[in-house]
């Protein structure tokens, strides 16, 4: 009874709206055109009002929810070339170039988790733990949400500290690697796609995806 | 016999007063030659360092107008033109763009020149696509050239190789300067008896007759003066130096030798240098018109200055094109269409080099920590930065189109409005684009780096984020009712809130995006001064700051600069971030000398810092800069900080999106108040910048610790998703709110859980 109750509500409150809605435009809007066909510009400004009705309806966020987890996208060619001859310079051993090939990737892809992880190992290599500690905890921040890589992260963040001797430490992170249960569907489901590279979220490319999916994402989750 | 004596005597004192002499002459020479190797082998310029902005990386996917492009191009000093056959042309149009590259030796591998054709729909490329082999994914462009570290002389110059010379060049050069250059050994006879007739008729010393080989010796290795002793000497060591190398070798010294002009202090030397100061292009690259120009001009780079004296350079020109044709080294078609062509020597504003003062300041200021000025501008060291011309360019329109319209509107109140700028990627750390002032060609004192400004209200976040890790959360209710405090010195500090109202109870993330003063201060003052202070240091700021209570509503000065290396680290997530303007050195052959790697390092927690980001973001979409959105589409989300100090002597704003942070500072040189606020300039400022980015949004991911909740506006009590004002606000776990409102407690009780498992999913 409740759930009927609920239900019958919820949709007897959207039909009210849309009516009107639908009612509040064909009022305002007496076509604008002599023979009292509607002009495009007529119904532009019918769909502006309609948005808005719909829009004070639900709680429009002030701030859009972050999504649970961002996802890179892997389908761009100069980010997978780059990362290969970064992968033959490290087989050589050659870190230094290793490291020159792995910031031109980030620059191109900054928020790609597996360009930290090979720079991470890259300065782990060097023996600079610090650095490497670090910039294996920004991979960490960058992949929120993403068991698998969260999991390699925290693994190698306790080999760093391992290594440098902070057993301790290393402890702490193997216990955080062990917590995270790898589940790869949920990923799937929650993730925000963005593609490589900055230009793929322009003004024209967003504008054109749909809203509700960009930032409402917490409620499926 | 005695006469006979005496005539041997004198005959004997000749003979020794002769070897005497030859034996000093000989000494003469040989010391001569030996100076003239030694320098001639050696290093024998010292060669400045030249600064590059970062290379154009073009792959499918990259962010990328034609505009853009464009204003690349143009940089790089390319010519548009219909057919696209050689290196450094390119055709632009609407859908595709073809370009000729001219390749460059990067240190990690080499950018070959090739003719490629770069397809783009609206700010994306798309494709690109070369005519012999498949599609590419990526190419870097050449960098742009952005300056020198000059040597105390100020000689610049860009070393060329002979073979970069066009031989129609040489023969222009060689034409008018020198005709027998290859016939003579160092001197010409016919030369010097032409030029003393023509001294003898005119009854002073006006011509010199000089071969190029003696104009070499002459800046070379001699000072300008005109004397006969010089001349005395300039011809034995042109005889030497003939001896020794080739003419190729000589013609090449030469070549880089040359002065050519003069900018300010800095000294024009080479045809290199020359190409690029007079027409924006390598020498290798310019047409028979330019050529014949830069061959006049050895005779008087200032007499014939084509900038400031275009008839005279232009007759000059023409000169040396008749030469050509008379030695029928060009033919008459050649010859008319040279003769007529304009001058085509660029404005000096639009050239690529002296064009970014600010910037070449701060990558100086950085170098200086790892090289001495000796080695700077001597070595020719190549210096690999990260400004980003395109970027630069739009900054630069928005902030100076801004400070204009400002003046517009509130006129002789003002007048003289002076502004700095800097932008950086937030995700990497690389500084992009420096403004120093209002004329950003002009290389005087540079606000972005040097001026020490109260920040204002840009220095709330730090009071807020040290609130959150003690424990308050996003609806923690503060007190904004006015106070004093009692200063040890005797005076009283009276805060006061910038509309002159206060209010009972605010609602923490209200005042933070409303920039509520007096619930900031008692909010500091029952946090510890010391903690913000903190808080402020783990964010990036360096310098030391002083616990007093205004420091927490910004009286504290601090450069853009500053102010950008604190909110790096908040849109980064809490990992601070050296600033960097550069990104390697090399020697003069590309070898890696040192290296500016990405370095960070945590000092904030990425679950604090999350809520500290919801902060800035509600700042501009519904607080004090809210009005970003009346032009940014609403889909790019942005955050950021209004700042303005005592009296608005400053107008401030410090705001990022997910792949762009500019800070942006307006203010009069003598402080003077003005009647703007951090909204009303330099959020416009930043605004106009933005908006003309190619952006991504920000976006953080929820971090573990953190999460969302429904929370009714008024009240900040727990509230539903389907209840009135409800909105949704991110707390640490296990710190949310326990009190529900009406219609939360109403909800929570309609739903079964199950049910609502359902319901959500019909919803959804």
């Amino acid at each position: 009874m409740t759930l009927l109750n609920t239900l019958y509500w919820h949709q007897a409150r959207r039909l009210t709206c849309l009516t009107l809605i639908l009612l509040v435009s064909a009022c305002v809007f007496k076509p604008s055109s002599p023979n009292g066909l509607a002009t495009p510009a007529d119904i532009a400004k019918a769909k502006l009002i309609a948005g808005l009705a719909e829009q004070a309806q639900i709680n429009k966020p002030i701030v859009p929810v972050s999504p649970a987890t961002i996802e890179v996208d892997l389908q761009n060619d100069a980010v997978t070339i780059l990362l290969d001859s970064a992968k033959a310079a490290l087989l050589q051993g050659d870190l230094k170039s290793a490291q020159t090939i792995l910031q031109r990737v980030q620059r191109i892809a900054p928020r790609d988790p597996n360009i930290y992880y090979k720079l991470a190992s890259t300065h782990l290599d060097m023996k600079d733990y610090k650095l490497a500690e670090n910039v294996a905890l920004k991979g960490v921040s960058l992949a929120q949400g993403q068991d698998f890589q969260l999991r390699k992260f925290w693994l190698m963040i306790a080999d760093i500290r391992m290594q440098s001797g902070d057993i301790i430490a290393a402890e702490k992170a193997e216990h955080t690697a062990s917590q995270i249960l790898i589940s790869p569907v949920k990923t799937i489901h929650l993730a925000y796609r963005i593609p490589h590279g900055y230009g793929t979220l322009t003004k024209s490319r967003h504008a054109s995806l749909p809203k509700q999916r960009s930032f409402d994402l917490r409620l499926y989750a | 016999m005695k006469y006979l004596y005496a005539q041997f005597q004198s005959l004997k004192f000749a003979t020794k007063l002769s070897l005497a002499f030859l034996l000093l002459v000989s000494l003469g020479l040989i010391y001569t030659d030996y100076h003239i190797r030694q320098q001639f082998e050696g290093k024998r310029w010292a060669v400045p360092a030249k600064v590059y902005a970062r290379p154009l990386e073009l792959y499918v996917g990259s962010p990328l107008s034609s505009n853009d492009l464009k204003v690349e191009l143009t940089r790089l000093g390319y010519q548009f033109v219909p057919k696209v056959v050689k290196p450094g042309q390119a055709n632009i149009s609407k859908t595709k763009t073809i370009i000729y590259t001219r390749g460059f030796k990067f240190t990690d591998s080499l950018e070959k020149a090739q003719r490629i054709t770069i397809h783009y729909s609206g700010n994306q490329l798309t494709k690109i696509t070369q005519s012999q082999s498949e599609d590419l994914s990526l190419i870097r462009l050449e960098p742009v050239l952005i300056g020198g570290i000059y040597p105390l002389n100020n000689e610049d110059r860009e070393l060329i190789q002979l073979n970069e010379a066009p031989d129609a060049f040489i023969q222009a050069l060689i034409a008018i300067e020198d005709r027998g250059f290859y016939e003579h050994n160092g001197i010409s006879l016919r030369g010097i008896s032409r030029a003393m007739l023509a001294n003898l008729k005119a009854g002073r010393f006006i011509q010199g007759g000089s071969t190029l080989t003696q104009q070499l010796i002459k800046n070379f290795y001699l000072t300008s003066e005109r004397t006969l002793a010089r001349k005395l000497l300039e011809i034995p060591m042109a005889l030497l130096l003939e001896s020794h190398y080739s003419k190729a070798d000589i013609l090449e010294a030469y070549l880089n030798e040359v002065y050519l002009g003069q900018e300010g202090a800095r000294a024009i030397h080479g045809f290199g240098l020359a190409a690029q100061y007079y027409f924006a292009q390598p020498l290798s690259e310019l047409k028979l018109p330019h050529l014949a120009l830069l061959a006049g001009l050895v005779k008087g780079p200032s007499y014939y200055d084509p900038r400031r004296q275009p008839k005279r350079a232009e007759k000059r020109r023409n000169l040396v094109l008749k030469v050509l044709y008379e030695q029928d080294a060009i033919d008459i078609f050649q010859y008319d269409s040279a003769r007529l062509a304009p001058l085509g020597v660029v404005q000096q504003t639009s050239l690529s080099k002296g064009a970014y003062p600010a910037y070449l300041d701060l990558v100086r200021r950085q170098l200086r920590q790892d090289y001495p000025d000796e080695e700077l501008s001597s070595e020719g060291l190549r210096i690999f930065t990260n400004l980003n011309p395109i970027a630069q360019n739009k900054a630069e329109t928005a902030l100076t189109k801004t400070i204009s319209s400002l003046e517009k509107t509130h006129g002789k109140s003002i007048k003289g409005l002076q502004g700095g700028m800097i932008v950086t990627d937030p995700q990497t750390g690389e500084v992009i684009a420096v403004i120093g002032g209002r004329q950003t060609r002009y290389r005087g004192f540079n606000r972005a780096l040097d001026t020490q400004r109260p920040i204002g209200s840009l220095v709330k976040p730090a009071v807020y984020l040290t609130a959150i890790e003690q424990g308050y959360n996003l609806v923690t209710e503060l007190d904004d009712s006015p106070f004093e405090l009692d200063m040890p010195n005797g005076t009283t500090w009276q805060p006061e809130n910038f509309d002159l109202k206060s209010r009972d109870y605010v609602q923490l993330h209200q005042a933070l995006a409303h920039s509520y003063n007096l619930s900031t201060a008692r909010l500091g003052m029952s946090l510890g001064l010391d903690n913000v202070i903190d808080t402020l240091k783990r964010l990036g700021v360096e310098r030391p700051l002083a616990p007093y209570p205004s420091l927490l509503l910004g009286a504290q000065g601090l450069s853009p600069l500053e102010v950008a290396k604190m909110y790096q680290t908040m849109a980064s997530n809490g990992f601070q971030m050296p600033l960097r303007a550069i990104r390697r050195v090399t020697d003069s052959t590309g070898d890696e000398l040192s290296r500016y790697p990405f370095e960070l390092e945590q000092t904030i927690d990425n679950n604090s810092i999350h809520l500290l980001q919801y902060m800035l973001q509600e700042t501009t979409r519904a607080g004090t800069a809210r009005s970003i959105y009346d032009s940014m589409p609403e889909d790019i989300n942005v955050a950021g900080k209004t700042g303005t100090s005592d009296l608005q002597r400053d107008s401030w704003f410090a705001g990022f999106a997910g792949n762009r942070l500019a800070v942006v500072w307006l203010g009069q040189d003598n402080n003077m108040p003005l009647p703007i606020t951090g909204s009303s300039g330099a959020l416009r400022a930043w605004t106009s910048y933005m908006v003309n980015e190619t952006l991504e949004p920000f976006i953080a991911a929820t971090p573990e610790d953190v999460e969302y909740l429904w929370i009714d506006q008024q009240t900040g009590m727990l509230s539903d998703k389907g209840c009135f004002g409800a909105q949704q606000l991110p707390f640490l776990s296990g710190n949310s709110p326990t009190e529900r409102s009406e219609c939360g407690i109403r909800k929570k009780n309609d739903a079964m859980p199950a049910v609502d498992r359902w319901i959500n999913r019909l919803f959804e």
